[in-house]
């Protein structure tokens, strides 16, 4: 982790507990928009945009350190979209909106880009969307014609590389809520944590998320490969990632019991965005076939296709 | 909780620094050659598979003992150079029966532990591909409670003598020695306690060997018996009482490495290669799948390997990653049986005969080197629970 990214991280959490320290605060409806404009005035959104154009000139996997801490608090902004959407400036500020289907927060104010395998295109038709966290979004079909696809296939790219690592932020805390309640809640005079039954949902949970951030790591240092990135890790981290949110939100339900099951718990607050998210830039489905077709289109055959350096650089 | 993160992870040690293409190119070129003289025969062994010449021709490019020191018959080499070597046998299905176990955890553990006799007596000669070593721990009555073992070594003029059973050993009817767990003192208090490894030759008086066939039909599996065998003060490891902590420093190299993940990885291959550069929306999704999966488990495994290597805490990693491995490894199957349209069989084609050697293979998968509940034991212990 860079020096910036360790100053940024510190603000960001700094800012996150205290805006959500209340158990009341989220709900203020008015929270999220003074959330973004906060972070937008503290600069965090620059970090990805180079020097030259006024930024912080930070690589991708400094971004991902914003985007799991944001996670860790399930903060109730699109920290993905607000750390990419300097990037795709150009006479102004945009808001993103990711592509197939287009779907992604709410774009008051500024002009409104589709991300999608073609290119970046300017959004058309929007249309309310409310997804599972209750975080205000828009559908929308692109019109115009599509430009630069090579920066519109690094958006999608990092896109599915923040979404992974916002989804291990949340994953890390859910861990944490759980074991919590397995250590402290006694059923039949002793606690949750000493059954064996638990023990091992929460060993495997805790193994899911080893193995996403183990993902997530090499794929972010596959970003900085000479020659460009594979089309297989980053990818890959995120179909594990959405394979791991489903599990460790089952096991953090399942122990929990069914308190987590109401509003009354902050768990619903995390598993909800966790759903959401394994559907973010990069449907876990899409993600697999893709992998399934690069694989077995591959000529060199299965092994290499996984351990060498790719055929041919990705353009998307 | 101590959960140990690799993101955000503040203390990663620098990735490895070697010319990983032109080693890849250079095993697989091995390999190539190893497979035209008949010496692996591709979906039909395994890394189990006791086969002297593939040994010995390891050993000749040396790929034996890369990492140790040359005085002992080593290569000095970098452990991501073991690690590509490794891979890259594993995914070809070649038989290093011979050697696995010595190279993987024997070897170094004598590096370790062992006393300077010893180690100029024993790694020379695994480096050179003609020693094969067994792990002794399980026992007829004791499974995975290792510290119930009841084998004894008796002090005697200039060594040991011992006595009980060993059970499950893979190649011992081949091995030149195994390293024993047995008690050197009477079970206490600390049911730990009083426990010691010796490498035990195998060549000597007072040994017997059953082989047990298994469900592929294999006699790979073995039960040792012990009749006062005699065995030199010089191969004791450590210290007399140091068996439980050195059994455990053994299982984190055994669990952490790439043929946790890989034993069936030949059959995944030759699915790919069936179904075609064209697969139906089911195929693709089903390998893309595996592929994700298998992926994040080697990036899993490597990140491990690299803290090892680095000297750096893995905390529960290593059984996460063995569970984690294992269960991909026992999937394999199971998607090949529904995607290709063929039936299992041991007689029958090439994928035929691969499939039903991993379908018969795969309950043993999660079950040596520690079951999968001992591992979810572990990590839950490393988790804060219990």
């Amino acid at each position: 982790m860079s020096e910036t990214a360790r100053l940024l991280d510190d603000t960001l959490d700094r800012l996150l507990s205290r805006r959500l320290a209340d158990p009341q605060a989220r709900a203020d409806a008015g929270l999220p928009a003074r959330l973004v404009a906060e972070i937008e005035d503290s600069g965090l959104p620059l970090l990805l945009r180079p020097e030259a154009a006024g930024g912080f000139g930070g690589r991708i996997a400094d971004a991902a350190v914003l985007a799991w801490r944001a996670g860790w608090h399930a903060a109730p902004v699109p920290v993905v979209e607000m750390l990419l959407a300097p990037l795709a400036e150009h006479d102004g500020p945009v808001r993103l909106l990711q592509g197939q289907p287009p779907v992604g927060p709410q774009a008051a104010g500024a002009a409104a880009l589709v991300v999608g395998p073609e290119g970046l295109a300017p959004a058309g038709g929007l249309s309310a969307f409310m997804p599972l966290s209750r975080r205000e979004g828009a559908r929308a079909g692109a019109s115009g014609v599509p430009r630069d696809p090579a920066l519109a296939g690094r958006i999608l790219r990092w896109g599915a590389l923040l979404t992974a690592a916002e989804m291990i932020g949340v994953m890390a805390r859910v861990l944490e809520i759980s074991l919590d309640y397995a250590n402290t809640r006694s059923q039949f005079g002793r606690p949750l944590g000493r059954f064996q039954a638990v023990q091992h949902r929460m060993a495997q949970a805790a193994g899911e998320l080893a193995l996403t951030e183990a993902a997530l790591a090499l794929a972010l240092a596959d970003e900085d490969r000479p020659g460009g990135p594979d089309g297989l890790h980053w990818r890959a981290a995120k179909a594990q990632a959405g394979t791991a949110a489903t599990r460790i939100a089952t096991s953090a339900h399942q122990v929990m019991g069914a308190i987590g099951f109401t509003e009354d718990h902050v768990l619903g607050l995390y598993t909800r965005r966790l759903w959401d998210a394994r559907d973010d830039w990069g449907r876990q489905a899409d993600c697999e076939e893709a992998l399934g077709r690069r694989a077995c289109a591959d000529p060199r055959g299965l092994w290499s296709h996984l351990v060498d350096q790719p055929l041919q650089e990705e353009t998307v | 909780m101590s959960r140990l993160s690799l993101f955000p992870d503040l203390d990663a040690p620098p990735g490895p620094r070697i010319d990983e293409a032109a080693l890849r190119a250079e095993v697989r070129d091995f390999v190539a050659r190893a497979t035209r003289d008949g010496l692996i025969r591709p979906g039909r062994q395994t890394w189990t598979t006791f086969s002297r010449e593939f040994s010995r021709a390891c050993a000749a490019q040396g790929y034996i003992g890369m990492t140790w020191p040359r005085r002992f018959g080593g290569h000095e080499r970098d452990p991501f150079e073991r690690y590509v070597v490794c891979e890259e046998l594993l995914a070809a299905g070649a038989p290093q029966g011979a050697h696995w176990i010595a190279d993987r955890q024997s070897g170094p553990q004598i590096l370790r532990n062992g006393t300077a006799a010893l180690q100029a007596e024993v790694l020379p000669r695994i480096a050179a591909g003609d020693c094969t070593i067994g792990i002794g721990m399980s026992e007829p009555d004791s499974g995975s409670d290792l510290s119930s073992i009841r084998s004894r070594a008796e002090p005697v003029a200039g060594g040991y003598r011992v006595t009980g059973r060993k059970i499950w050993t893979t190649n011992a009817q081949h091995a030149d020695y195994v390293i024993a767990l047995v008690r050197t003192a009477p079970r206490g208090e600390d049911r730990y306690a009083g426990l010691s490894q010796l490498v035990v030759p195998m060549r000597s008086e007072g040994i017997t060997v059953r082989p047990l066939r298994d469900l592929r039909g294999e006699e790979e599996l073995n039960e040792i018996t012990f009749d006062a065998a005699f065995v030199p003060q010089a191969n004791l490891l450590g210290a007399e009482g140091d068996g439980w902590r050195l059994v455990n420093e053994e299982l984190a190299f055994e669990r952490s490495g790439p043929d946790r993940i890989l034993s069936s990885f030949g059959l995944l291959a030759m699915l790919v290669h069936a179904v075609g550069p064209m697969p139906d929306r089911l195929a693709a999704a089903e390998i893309g799948r595996l592929a994700a999966r298998l992926d994040a488990t080697r990036a899993l495994s490597l990140a491990i390997n690299r803290r090892l290597a680095a000297g750096l805490p893995t905390g529960a990693l290593a059984p996460m990653m063995k569970d984690l491995g294992t269960e991909f490894e026992q999937e394999v199957p199971e998607v090949a049986r529904r995607l290709l349209d063929l039936r299992p069989s041991e007689t029958g084609s090439e994928i035929e005969g691969a499939l039903a050697t991993a379908i018969l293979g795969a309950p043993s998968f999660s079950l040596r080197g520690g079951t999968r509940e001992i591992l979810r034991g572990i990590i839950a212990r490393e988790l804060g629970l219990r």
